[in-house]
Order: structure tokens, then C-alpha cells, then sequence
């Protein structure tokens, strides 16, 4: 069997080749049907034509998206917000609970989304707020599931950073403040980057909680998505998928350029 | 010393500690730095160097004690209110800064007005020997590079004092003798009292005005290089610095006008030393002798009078090129060394029977137990090897 030796390396690329295929396809799929003729969501494609990009981009659809862009964009940026002293404390402190906040902050990542949602929920109903609470609502559960992608990315940041530079920076005579932001900011800028990208990300791909939060006026794309399907799979909710498929790509393609993401990764596994 | 007046010196240490848990990292510390003085902290990883000079910088609060710096408590003051430059062994430049940035930034924080900064990082740059590469990274730069902008960077806001780390340790033998003389040439010049923390003895001796030898936590001796390597007070110094023939033995003269007294080693021979205590005949001593300062000579040879002979065997030759190590056995099973300049001028063979000599001038007779002789009033906590883990 010895001349069999290159063997396992052939079947990884076939074995990550089909993952591959698997994962694309549908996508392309998808992306293909959204430019039917025809009524029918059918792959091939039944002749080409762009009325269903048309009805995406128009105005009942576009201001959803631009919904969802919105309150993805507050959600990533409260999110990683909140998360740099959290990740502070839990990277540089001890103290008693250490343990219990590290689950509850990264709960929401262990936990269902849907879970989350009906807690959120219940929780919003019984303060009796929740009707006048609209954006405000879905916004703080965005922040609740984008909190630990933040808390993560800029943990592996501080937990790079090379030893002794605040306490020479100290020496120098910078107070705590200017430690922070001539020095910790600067260094951790990447872990923030791409905290607030992954937050972004999940926030606009975010179904299972928007469902529970979303009320008529206030619906990201995503419900409004699933809404529509309850009529059958028209071509617009193809052109739309690929929509939303592409927006959360455009980040990531800017991100990419001045930050290292493969970093957070796979670093998260080491430091989780 | 205690009651010293405001300028009489630069750094007051009295009474410091710092425990970790149950463990003393440095225990009841007394050092005082005059101005423009340059102390080292020798000693083994754990001695409690490093922690000493975090608590100067500030970086660790002690348990107890008094410092003062210039006259003025430091205890309970931020690091960054100290005014003392940090060198650190692994410089912990800025890497998203350049060298000049680096080094103007004690200034930039003290809110120095941008020319006034410019003009002092081209001053200092000037006198590391950077000129010009004020625009450049760090991580472009050499080890050695890196060393002079962390030094610039701890010197340029004129600090009352200078905290060194081990700041010689990542750079190699050639760079490292350089940087010696560099960063002594520094010290003179800014005149800026200092504190260097090292594990080796040969920067220490090379370096400093004054050397603190740290063991556990304490200080085992102090004084001017020459002191500790000719004069060690006690064991662990005598071990520690240098390479030292040590033999235990008993007083059977006690010391006279001369200061010299006799010990009986095991094998009933006598050895004359320098007794460093008040010992009396019976008292168990150790007598130290540096490889240098003793010879060998064939069993028929004559040695000038009043040097102690032994028996010995050789039992082996280790040859360093400009000079040779003999390393020897006396009769009692004791290995002894002597280290001779150049070539040996007779045949001399692994296995022969020789002659061991030293002056009696050149040893000194040390208390046989660990830890200082003197000070039996002040000594009143238990013994180094008794305490608590």
C-alpha cells in the first residue's frame, strides 16, 4: 500500500472541494433564479430579465433594507462598545463571579437565538414598555447577541498585546486615559474592526430574534423575508437573498483590507 | 543615614517589603542611591531584584517600608506622577509609533510644546547615536537599535532617577559589551542617579559604582565592585560572584594584629585567611580563595614564605587558551582550582602529585553559616533558610 501514500491528501481536496460545492451552490443557484422571466422560481432560469431586481430594489423592499442596515450598524457599533470594557475586565481583572459573567456574556452565543428572543420578549412585556419600544427593542436584543462576538475578537487583541508597554507608557507619565488611547486603542483597533464586523454580520443576517422583537413598522429585511414566503417563493425573494447575501460581503471585502480577520478566527479557539 | 537631610541622596529605601501570599519577594529592604550614583541589583532569578524595581517605578505598591526620592515620599504616588525613567528588558517600545514618537512621547504627555519636543528627540537621538532614523519604526530597527531609542525614551524627560531591567540580556555577548560602556557613557553624562537590575556579574562588576547583592529577598551585601569580589561578607556572596575555592574548616588560631587567622581543614592541614568575623578558636568557618589568586608548583619546588601549601592531586586541565583552569583534589576529597595566565611553565599532567598555595592575604575566612555575621541586634527575624513558604 505504500504507493498509496499521497492518497489522504487526494481525499481532503475532494473532501473540501464537495464542502465547497455544497456550500456555493445553492447560492448560485439562487442568484440564478432571481433572474427569471417567468413567475416561477425555477433553476434554470426560464429566458433573463432584471423585473424582479426591479421589485427588490423598490421602495417596499428597499426600506427594509435600509432598516436592517441601520439597525445592524447601531447594534455593531453599541455592541463593540459595550464590549471593550467587558473584555477590559474579564482579559486583565480577577474577581469573584469572573466565571458567572464570562457565561453571561457569551451566552447568547451558546444559547438558541430563538431562546433569546422569547426571553427578550417576555421580559419587554412585562415591563409593560413594549409597545412604545419599536426600534428600541430589537435594538437591545441585537446588542445582547452581538455582545460576545465584540467581547471575543477584542479579548484575542488584548491578549496580544506585548507585555510592559502601559507600564512604560506610565513610567513616561501618561495617566490611565492616555494609556488607553495612545496606546491600548491603537494596538486593539483590529480586534475592534472585526468585533464590530462580526456584530454587524450576525445582526443583519438575524432572523430567529428580529421574529419575536419586529413589530409591524419595524421589521428588518430578514422577517420581512420570511413574511413573504408564506406566499410562495417568488423571484424577488431570490434577488433579495442575494442581496442581503452581498452586503455583509462588501463589509467583509473593506474589513479585509487593513485587517487580518483569519487572526480572530482562529485565534478565538485558543483563547475561548 | 536614617535622619538624612533633603539632597544627601537621590533614593531612600527603608524597611521596603512586598509579599506574594505567604511569600517574601523582598523583606525589610534598605538601599539608599546618592545623586548621580550608579547601583546594580545582583543577584539569581527570584532574589527579589525585579520586584524592588517595580515597586520604585511604582508598578507594585509594597507591603511596607519608606521610600523617598529626593527627599520626597513615593510611597502612594502613581507611577506616572514618579518622574523615573524605565528601561525594560524587552523595551516595550510603541510598535504603532515611530522612534521619534517613541522617544518624544514622555514629552508629548507632559504637553511640551511640539518644536521644544522635536528639538530634545534630536538631541537625544544624537546622543544614542540615532541620528536620522528618527522616522523610522521599531520593528525596522536592531536589537541594539531598539535598546538606545528605549533608553533615549526614559531619558529625554530628564528623570530624577533611572530604572534598568536586565536591559542587556536579549542582545548578544559582542552588542552587550558595547551597550555596557554605552549606557555607563549615558549615565555619567546626564549624571542621572540610576538602579540596574542584572543576573550578571560581569555587567554588575564592570558597570557600577555600588553593587546590592540580593539573595531571598534580602540584601547579603553592598558595596563597590572591588568590595564584593575582594571582600565578600559572607557565603553566598563569596559563591555567587566569581568562581571561589571554598574550604570549611575549624579556627584553631584566632586572628591577631595581622587580622590573619588559622583554620584547620578536614584532612589536619592549616590554611591562613582573613578572618571577615570575630571568630574564636573552635568557631566552623569557610575560607575563600579566588582560582586566580592561587597556585600550583611540583611537590619539590619552594613557595615564597607564609603562603599556605596543601597536598594535592591534579585531576584535570582545562585549557581556555589565554589561560588554563587546573582543577585539583585535596586529600579530604575537596576539589580546588587554580587558574593560571598563559602557559604553565612546567610539565604538568593529569594524575600528579603537586602543590596547592595560596597567600594568606589573598583568602578570607567567612562564617560558616548561610546569611550575614554581623548585625546580631537589627537580625531579628528568622534565618533565610527557616522561613515561611
Amino acid at each position: 500500500m505504500m504507493h498509496l501514500a499521497p492518497r489522504p491528501w487526494t481525499w481532503l481536496k475532494i473532501a473540501v472541494t464537495l464542502t465547497y460545492l455544497f456550500m456555493l451552490v445553492p447560492i448560485l443557484v439562487t442568484v440564478a433564479v432571481s433572474f427569471n422571466a417567468g413567475t416561477r422560481s425555477v433553476f434554470p432560469p426560464e429566458g433573463w430579465s432584471l423585473r424582479w431586481w426591479q421589485e427588490a430594489l423598490s421602495d417596499e423592499w428597499s426600506s427594509a433594507i435600509f432598516f436592517s442596515l441601520k439597525l445592524s450598524i447601531t447594534a455593531a457599533a453599541l455592541s463593540t462598545a459595550l464590549a471593550l470594557p467587558l473584555a477590559f475586565g474579564l482579559v486583565r481583572y480577577d474577581f469573584p463571579g469572573k466565571k458567572a459573567l464570562v457565561l453571561l456574556v457569551l451566552g447568547p452565543l451558546l444559547l438558541p437565538t430563538l431562546a433569546t428572543g422569547i426571553g427578550l420578549l417576555q421580559v419587554f412585556h412585562w415591563t409593560g414598555l413594549f409597545a412604545s419600544m419599536g426600534f428600541g427593542a430589537l435594538l437591545i436584543g441585537h446588542i445582547v447577541i452581538c455582545v460576545p462576538f465584540s467581547v471575543r475578537t477584542i479579548s484575542v487583541s488584548l491578549n496580544g498585546l506585548p507585555p510592559n508597554l502601559e507600564a512604560a507608557a506610565a513610567s513616561l507619565g501618561a495617566t490611565r486615559w492616555r494609556i488607553l488611547i495612545d496606546t491600548i486603542l491603537p494596538l486593539i483597533r483590529n480586534g475592534l474592526v472585526a468585533g464590530a464586523l462580526f456584530s454587524f454580520i450576525h445582526s443583519f443576517t438575524d432572523v430567529n430574534l428580529s421574529l419575536f422583537l419586529a413589530g409591524p413598522a419595524t421589521s428588518p429585511i430578514t422577517v420581512k423575508i420570511l413574511g413573504f414566503l408564506e406566499f410562495g417563493f417568488a423571484p424577488t425573494l431570490a434577488a433579495l437573498s442575494a442581496i442581503s447575501l452581498i452586503i455583509p460581503l462588501i463589509g467583509v471585502a473593506i474589513v479585509q483590507r487593513t485587517t487580518r480577520l483569519g487572526d480572530f478566527v482562529y485565534a478565538e479557539r485558543q483563547h475561548a | 543615614m536614617r535622619n538624612g537631610s533633603m539632597h544627601s541622596a537621590a533614593l531612600e529605601l527603608e524597611g521596603i517589603s512586598k509579599r506574594y501570599g505567604s511569600t517574601w519577594a523582598i523583606r525589610a529592604l534598605d538601599l539608599t542611591v546618592a545623586p548621580g550614583e550608579f547601583v546594580t541589583l545582583l543577584g539569581p532569578s527570584g532574589c527579589g531584584k525585579t520586584t524592588t524595581l517595580s515597586v520604585i517605578a511604582g508598578f507594585l505598591e509594597p507591603d511596607g517600608g519608606r521610600m523617598l526620592l529626593n527627599g520626597a515620599p513615593l510611597v502612594g504616588l502613581p507611577p506616572f506622577k514618579r518622574d523615573i525613567g524605565v528601561v525594560f528588558q524587552d523595551y516595550a517600545l510603541f510598535p504603532h509609533m515611530t522612534v521619534a514618537e517613541n522617544v518624544g512621547y514622555g514629552l508629548r504627555v507632559r504637553k511640551v510644546p511640539a518644536a521644544e519636543i522635536e528639538r530634545r528627540v534630536g538631541e537625544m537621538l544624537e546622543l544614542v547615536q540615532l541620528e536620522g532614523l528618527g522616522g523610522r519604526m521599531p520593528l525596522a530597527l536592531s536589537g541594539g537599535q531598539r535598546q538606545r531609542v528605549a533608553l533615549a525614551r526614559a531619558l529625554v524627560f530628564d528623570p530624577k532617577f533611572l530604572l534598568l531591567d536586565e536591559p542587556l540580556s536579549n542582545l548578544d555577548l559582542k552588542l552587550r559589551e558595547e551597550m555596557r560602556l554605552e549606557i555607563v557613557r549615558l549615565q555619567r553624562q546626564l549624571s542621572v542617579p540610576t538602579i540596574f537590575v542584572t543576573h550578571d556579574q560581569t555587567e554588575a562588576l564592570a558597570m557600577s559604582d555600588r553593587i546590592a547583592v540580593l539573595d531571598a529577598g534580602r540584601i547579603e551585601q553592598i558595596g563597590t565592585p572591588r568590595e564584593i569580589y575582594e571582600e565578600p561578607a559572607n557565603r553566598f556572596v563569596a559563591e555567587f560572584i566569581g568562581s571561589m575555592n571554598l574550604l570549611d574548616g575549624t579556627v584553631v588560631a584566632a586572628a591577631g594584629a595581622d587580622g590573619l587567622c588559622t583554620v584547620k581543614l578536614g584532612d589536619d592541614r592549616t590554611i591562613g585567611a582573613r578572618a571577615k568575623g570575630n571568630f574564636a578558636v573552635g568557631h566552623r568557618v569557610c575560607v575563600a580563595a579566588r582560582p586566580e589568586r592561587c597556585g600550583v608548583v611540583p611537590t619539590d619546588r619552594r613557595v615564597e614564605n607564609g603562603a599556605s601549601l596543601l597536598n594535592a592531586v591534579v585531576s584535570h586541565i582545562v585549557y581556555l587558551g589565554s589561560r588554563q583552569e587546573i582543577h585539583l583534589t585535596l586529600p579530604g576529597g575537596t576539589t580546588v582550582v587554580s587558574e593560571i595566565v598563559g602557559n604553565v611553565d612546567w610539565d604538568i599532567r593529569t594524575g600528579m602529585d603537586v602543590t596547592f598555595h595560596c597567600d594568606p592575604a589573598e583568602c578570607v575566612a567567612l562564617s560558616a553559616m548561610p546569611g550575614p555575621v554581623t548585625d546580631p541586634v537589627t537580625d531579628n527575624e528568622p534565618a533565610p533558610g527557616t522561613e515561611a513558604i
